[in-house]
């Protein structure tokens, strides 16, 4: 069924990694440059999110998800 | 002692350029990623300047600089620049952070220790006989003058080079966002990841036989510190060349060399020193400091 | 110094940075630059539905200390048809309004009065309270004919574990005001008939010329750095608007047990919402060279929606700057509890809230597409992305004495739509 499917393929990926202890948690500041690409913030296209979110809010029921940092949308 | 003042660029296995030149008695190599030959040239002719600048201000071998005037003031006040009063500072906090380990003024050591391969270690008097010259503690530092008693002297030697490759980066970074490398006989620092986001692969020159371990260095310095070049060796004991500014003793026991990568070259050096200055407890004290080291015995 | 050792390598660190930050000769010292980031999204639905082009242009101003103001300007240009709600009939149908509209026999009726350009702007400041925190605030403003909408946002972020981990916290407000032409339709009101459409007044079926809703938003983060290589994030999100909900352009059809339509009513919704919803993501720089994301958001509201939506997406770099980037999304979600197709005859005295609306209904939907487009540092870079989505409905909110008659007709056309976006982008 499409509906439990990608829930379930997501929980089983998504426990894979186990948050262990805290102390390996993290990367030494040194250890960052990997952390730094563009490509590689949290938000890493906000404009073409904002357009997806925009058609989606107007598709569908739901709507977000990111949060809305760095400007609203205006779209509820 | 004046070494060629010039630059050379060569070709790399694999593509890409190096800059060449010597300075500080070491040879020194830049690598900038994904820039041509020509733009290799000026960067490292930008590197190398400001190397070779730190070393004509800093050179214990010169008679013409802040280091000759501090010397041979013979117990009057000196004022100092101000890259020399900031390096004072720094040398102030680091003594007080080591416990006294260290101390800019321990070179005058250097009369009664002569790392020349042979057997002729200090005996306990030439050692009491030099060690009242020794001390930070007997130095008055009031920024910018700096006043100390006849006879004791400074010695930039021990992190310039680590300093030096430290600011020639920063310098260098403002002529080019391509990733770079500088590297001075071993003490070397990055601008950030290369090109491509993957890490520089260096190798390590350690006491082993073999090919080189690889270290990744994706951002950050890595210095080293050993002995494998100079010591005494007396009966069976080898005495490395780190010396104890608060004993005047060599400090026997420990590891052969350390490498540590920290966010700048000076930062790194000074851990490495610091660590060989706590001979056997050298791999507690890197422990302990959260440093990123490896460590050879 | 009875420092501790960590104390002690801390302070070294500290004492080298000012060593090495004093003093150099600083080209670039005060220059400020802008991030310059603009994107163009055609959208276009398969039988001639809506097509819209939106164009974004998004300038962020870096004052540097970590202080950033953000502008940017949203235009969305509209044309094309959207379903009004009402069920297919054997004969034409006509729909009553300023510019009166018809469905050809057996066609989901569609309304295509829908030329519309919409203008929005945001408006956005951000910086740093001290090493570990972030305050920002925006406020945005959106206008379309017939909708006024205005917001503000304040956000909160604070860093712990040497910039390991980030925990946010954001409120948004929005007041929205609708003025829709013709006036606000009375809830479950009869539409009039087509025949007297030339009353320009539209008496009695007015409830008032506009109406307007509030909406507030919380959302509290957690982005987690777990290794040198990859990064979690969660953000759990409430939201309560209340006001008018309602579409006004939008009725369900009153159907006799032959499925043929008597009489068309106004929709009407509950005069508020709270949706509760919760994100969560992981990504991953893989292979020494890609990146890979997955994300999952659940979100469940007091009309009886929930929604699922997974979204799966891999940057695979060819060359040392450009990359292809293949794209998933997995959605589905439940009905309202007050969705119908379509009314009984009388369903309409005994209800209190109705909708047709296919955005409340249920269905599954999947988008794939892929991207293009070049990462090169320190220059401008371009992208290029194709998507595709489709909407697969389920049947569910039809009316028990209809089901038979209204099953000759298809109630759920699927819904599908071609995007393409291309997006440039460089620092100024």
């Amino acid at each position: 069924m499409l509906r439990t499917k990608p829930v379930l393929i997501t929980a089983i990926l998504l426990s894979n990694f186990s948050l262990g202890a805290c102390s390996h948690l993290g990367a030494k500041p040194w250890e960052r440059s990997v952390l730094a690409r563009p490509d590689m913030q949290a938000s890493a296209d906000p404009v073409q999110a904002g357009l997806d979110d925009h058609v989606y809010f107007s598709k569908e029921a739901s709507s977000g998800g990111r949060g809305f940092g760095g400007g609203g949308c205006g779209c509820n | 002692m004046v070494a060629a003042r010039s630059v050379t660029v060569a070709a790399l296995p694999g593509g890409g350029h190096a800059g060449r030149f010597t300075a500080m008695a070491a040879p020194c190599e830049v690598l900038v990623d994904g820039v041509s030959a020509n733009a290799v040239r000026r960067l490292t002719r930008i590197v190398a300047r400001e190397v070779w600048r730190i070393e004509r201000h800093w050179s214990r071998y010169r008679d013409d600089n802040i280091v000759h005037r501090i010397n041979t003031a013979g117990g009057r006040p000196v004022t100092v620049d101000e890259e020399t009063a900031r390096f004072l500072d720094y040398a102030q906090q680091l003594h007080a952070i080591s416990d006294g380990r260290f101390d800019l003024s321990s070179g005058v050591l250097r009369r009664v220790w002569r790392f020349d391969g042979s057997d002729r270690v200090p005996t306990a008097e030439q050692i009491a006989e030099v060690l009242p010259l020794v001390g930070w503690h007997r130095v008055h530092w009031n920024p910018p003058v700096l006043t100390m008693p006849a006879g004791m002297e400074i010695d930039f030697g021990g992190i310039g080079k680590e300093y030096a490759v430290d600011r020639a980066l920063r310098l260098v970074v403002q002529q080019t966002k391509a990733p770079v490398l500088i590297n001075c006989g071993g003490d070397l620092a990055v601008s950030g990841a290369r090109a491509d986001g993957s890490a520089w692969q260096v190798g390590v020159e350690t006491p082993e036989p073999g090919p080189a371990p690889v270290i990744g260095l994706p951002a950050g310095a890595i210095a080293s510190s050993g002995d494998t070049h100079r010591f005494l060796l007396k009966d069976g004991v080898r005495y490395p060349h780190v010396l104890d500014p608060r004993t005047g003793q060599a400090v026997l026991g420990g590891p052969r060399t350390i490498s540590v990568r920290a966010a700048s070259c000076t930062e790194a050096g000074v851990l490495a020193t610091l660590a060989l200055l706590h001979g056997a407890q050298a791999q507690e004290y890197l422990h302990d400091s959260a440093a990123d080291a490896r460590v050879w015995w | 110094m009875q420092l501790t050792p960590e104390e002690k390598r801390r302070a070294l660190a500290a004492a080298t940075l000012t060593l090495l930050g004093g003093g150099l000769p600083s080209a670039q010292a005060e220059d400020k630059t802008w991030d310059i980031d603009t994107a163009v999204m055609v959208y276009a639905e398969s039988d001639n539905r809506v097509q819209a082009v939106e164009p974004v242009l998004k300038g962020t101003l870096n004052l540097g200390a970590e202080r950033y103001f953000t502008a940017k300007l949203v235009v969305d240009t509209l044309t094309g048809a959207s379903p009004n709600g009402a069920t297919p009939a054997s004969t034409p149908q006509t729909f009553a309004g300023p510019s009166p509209y018809t469905a050809d026999p057996n066609e989901t009726p569609l309304d295509d009065r829908f030329r519309d350009t919409r203008f929005q702007g945001v408006v956005d400041y951000q910086f740093p309270l001290s090493d570990m925190d972030t305050l920002g605030f925006g406020v945005n403003a959106g206008t379309e004919y017939d909708f006024v909408s205005l917001g503000a946002n304040l956000r909160y972020a604070r860093d712990l574990f040497q910039h390991n981990t980030t925990l946010s916290a954001g409120l948004n407000f929005e007041s929205d005001s609708i003025d829709p032409v013709g006036g606000i339709p009375i809830p479950l009101a009869v539409m009039r008939p087509a025949s007297d459409s030339d009353d320009d007044d539209m008496n009695g079926w007015r409830d008032g010329s506009s109406d307007s809703k509030t909406v507030t938003d919380v959302v509290l983060g957690w982005t987690q750095v777990i290794d040198p290589k990859s990064l979690f994030q969660m953000n759990y999100s409430l939201s309560r608007s209340s006001g008018y909900q309602n579409d006004p352009y939008k009725v369900l059809s009153v159907v006799g047990t032959d499925g043929e339509p008597l009489r068309y009513v106004y929709e009407a919704r509950p005069d508020s919402r709270s949706k509760n919803a919760l994100f969560m993501s992981y990504k991953r720089f893989v292979f020494g060279r890609d990146v890979t994301e997955i994300s999952y958001r659940y979100m469940t509201d007091d009309w009886g929606i929930n929604s699922h939506t997974v979204d799966l997406s891999y940057r695979w770099y060819f060359g040392s700057a450009h990359y292809l980037e293949p794209h998933l999304r997995w959605y589905s979600q439940t009905a309202a509890d007050f969705y119908h197709v379509a009314l009984d005859d009388g369903e309409e005295s005994l209800v209190s809230e109705a909708s047709a609306d296919t955005r409340l209904a249920e269905f599954d939907a999947v988008t794939a597409g892929i991207k293009i487009g070049s990462a090169v540092p320190g220059r401008g870079n371009w992208s290029l992305r194709l998507e595709y989505y489709q909407q697969s409905p389920k049947l569910s909110g039809v009316p028990t004495q209809a089901a038979d008659g209204l099953s000759k007709f298809d109630l759920q056309p699927e819904l599908s739509a071609v995007m393409l976006t291309m997006g440039y982008r460089f620092t100024w």
